[in-house]
């Protein structure tokens, strides 16, 4: 267990700098969960791309993951101590929010303990399975085994005479965090994957309190975090090691990083930060490229059309698409080497594309399955209901609330559509594909729909709501 | 609705947690080992599991060649940390176990790319007779016999 977490701590060590450059250089402090929450989740995406361009030049061995890892630890430190130094003149813009009535002590102790109920019943869910169910078995797990046992041979991985349930065609943060950990510890432990799923976890749950707190007050906070956390679906694929998880976190941080630059004044530089979480939510999953196309359209729209600021929204684009670049290469390189080899040999033609597309039977097979996933209070529990009342009955219709309710919902809007186009096209028995995968989809999105909740709702004090009505792009 | 959710959350979480408790160890495990059909096998496993080498792809051939039994066999190897698993049927043709689920046929181990994935190859033999052993090791394996239906094989050729 030592040997994981000595992986995962050095993988954050980049993000760590990043944060205190941010401070000095900018004078922005982010809200400290949701440092940690980008440093963890997009510091293992940042190992695993450099794993990658291990795995494909030299070779991923221990010898040449620790050389690397030390160097940019030394990096790191150097860049750190420079900072250091520098640390008198750092302002933050986040002293007003700072809370300590006793109101606010409480919400913050409900919420730590159902986080730590929660935490508790994955732990269990863990034990009882320790090497997952389903897909970290078939796909996520058996990948990094591969890629750590395989040695040059990793790339069997992708023969075409391995069973189809390996789903070759998905990229490689999750497995190779795993190997990346397992070389750390020197044996393929199920510790590796369990380390990586509760470090993605934590991540999720802390960019959810942390930028609701700094945005719509400790109240609301605590409501969406006990929200998100107490939903038993992500206890269940949380249990389960699926990488939906880790996905889920990755656009959820992504997004949250935005809205604080809109909420909070935050600066340019977290559009880059964005930007290279939304290319590693690519980089997990297939899903991944829908949102990052989804997050760029969504988020010129929104500059252009709600702000009208064409100049800085050309410039804010540019800056997402180049934070989004490093893992969006690894992904091209991935898929144009060996990502192909699930890919189907039966191309359909363009007049059968539109006739399933259009097919209004598909549609009603899949909206059913999606409406029967999301009424289930077995996979959402009540959660998600009393925090839609609760933002409900505090939602202010005002421009400030109504721009950061608008963007995050829009990104939903437009993930749930290219979700449903994906079912329509699916080349699988239908009803069997909603059925094992509708729930994990909606799982995605959850998290984020909740924080664009608390957007709309008027939570926040009331002089940080004024200060959004004039905020910068 | 605030103080309702918090309510809500914890008396959710605590049921989920009272029915866990108390833990159970690779529970999941057992209950897939309860279900297949030769997981007397099982003990051979876990003792072929510390015999195993620590870095390499392992191959497994297997008798089933369809049905559930192929599949839950190929996840408790899994979760056995046995894998990267092969899993190779010794008779049937490529077999469809579901959108997404193939076996692979035997013409194609043993015509067409033979033992491609390993450097180490467990072979569960269908009997523990001799006799029938030497048909299922392919060509360019040693095998030793570990328990009395499992071979493990060491390739002796390129």
């Amino acid at each position: 267990m030592g040997g994981a977490l000595i992986a995962v701590a050095l993988s954050t060590a980049p993000w760590l700098v990043w944060t205190l450059w941010l401070q000095k250089r900018a004078s922005y402090r982010l809200p400290p969960l949701v440092a940690f929450s980008v440093s963890a989740a997009g510091g293992l995406g940042i190992a695993s791309c450099v794993s990658y361009l291990l795995l494909e030049t030299i070779g991923l061995t221990s010898r040449s993951l620790v050389v690397t890892d030390l160097v940019v630890a030394l990096l790191s430190v150097s860049a750190l101590w420079r900072l250091r130094l520098h640390r008198a003149r750092l302002t933050s813009t986040s002293a007003s929010t700072s809370s300590s009535n006793m109101r606010s002590r409480l919400w913050a102790g409900a919420t730590a303990l159902v986080i730590c109920l929660a935490a508790i019943a994955i732990v269990l869910a863990l034990v009882d399975t320790p090497y997952g169910v389903g897909d970290p078995v078939t796909n996520w797990t058996l990948k990094a085994r591969f890629i750590y046992r395989g040695g040059a041979g990793w790339t069997d991985l992708f023969s075409p005479e391995l069973p189809r349930w390996i789903l070759s065609d998905y990229p490689l943060l999750l497995p190779l965090s795993i190997a990346r950990v397992w070389h750390y510890v020197g044996d393929d432990t199920p510790a590796g994957p369990i380390v990586v799923q509760l470090v993605f976890w934590l991540a999720l749950v802390t960019c959810v309190w942390g930028t609701v707190w700094r945005l719509r007050g400790v109240k609301a906070a605590a409501v969406a975090t006990i929200a998100v956390v107490s939903m038993p679906i992500l206890v269940t694929y949380t249990g389960r090691q699926y990488a939906d998880v880790p996905f889920a976190c990755l656009i959820t941080a992504s997004l949250s990083v935005l809205l604080l630059r809109d909420g909070d004044r935050a600066p340019l530089a977290v559009v880059a930060a964005s930007g290279l979480l939304a290319g590693f939510a690519a980089w997990t999953k297939n899903e991944g490229l829908l949102f990052v196309l989804a997050l760029v359209a969504v988020r010129g729209g929104y500059l252009l059309v709600l702000r009208r600021r064409p100049g800085e929204a050309a410039r804010e684009i540019a800056v997402l698409v180049l934070g989004a670049a490093g893992p969006l290469l690894a992904v091209a390189h991935f898929k144009l080497n060996h990502g192909m080899a699930g890919a189907s040999d039966d191309p359909r033609r363009l007049t059968e594309v539109f006739h399933m597309l259009a097919d209004p039977a598909r549609l009603a097979v899949v909206m059913r399955g999606a409406w029967r996933v999301l009424l289930s209070p077995a996979l959402w529990g009540w959660g998600p209901l009393l925090a839609i009342g609760f933002f409900a009955s505090a939602i202010r219709i005002n421009r400030a609330t109504a721009r950061s309710f608008a963007f995050p919902a829009a990104v939903i809007l437009v993930m749930a559509l290219g979700y449903l186009t994906a079912y329509q096209l699916s080349p699988y028995d239908l009803a069997w594909h909603v059925r094992t995968s509708v729930d994990r989809l909606l799982l995605h999105l959850a998290p984020v729909a909740i924080l664009t909740l608390a957007m709309a709702s008027n939570a926040a004090p009331p002089e940080r709501l004024r200060d959004r009505d004039d905020c910068q792009v | 609705m605030a103080g309702a959710l918090v309510v809500a959350a914890v008396l959710a979480l605590t049921r989920t947690i009272t029915a866990e408790w108390p833990p159970r160890i690779g529970q999941h495990h057992a209950w897939n080992l309860k279900g297949a059909d030769s997981w007397e096998m099982d003990g051979a496993y876990r003792r072929l599991r510390a015999s195993l080498p620590s870095r390499g792809v392992v191959s497994f051939l297997a008798p089933e060649a369809e049905g559930s039994g192929t599949s839950r066999k190929s996840l408790v190897f899994a979760q056995f940390a046995l894998a990267p698993i092969v899993l190779v049927p010794f008779d049937g043709e490529v077999t469809e176990e579901g959108p997404g689920l193939r076996t692979v046929a035997p013409s194609l181990l043993y015509s067409r790319r033979p033992q491609t994935f390993a450097e180490r190859l467990i072979v569960e033999l269908p009997s523990s007779d001799d006799r029938a052993a030497s048909q299922y090791v392919p060509d360019g394996f040693a095998c030793t016999r570990a328990e009395a239906r499992i071979l493990l094989c060491r390739r002796s050729t390129r």
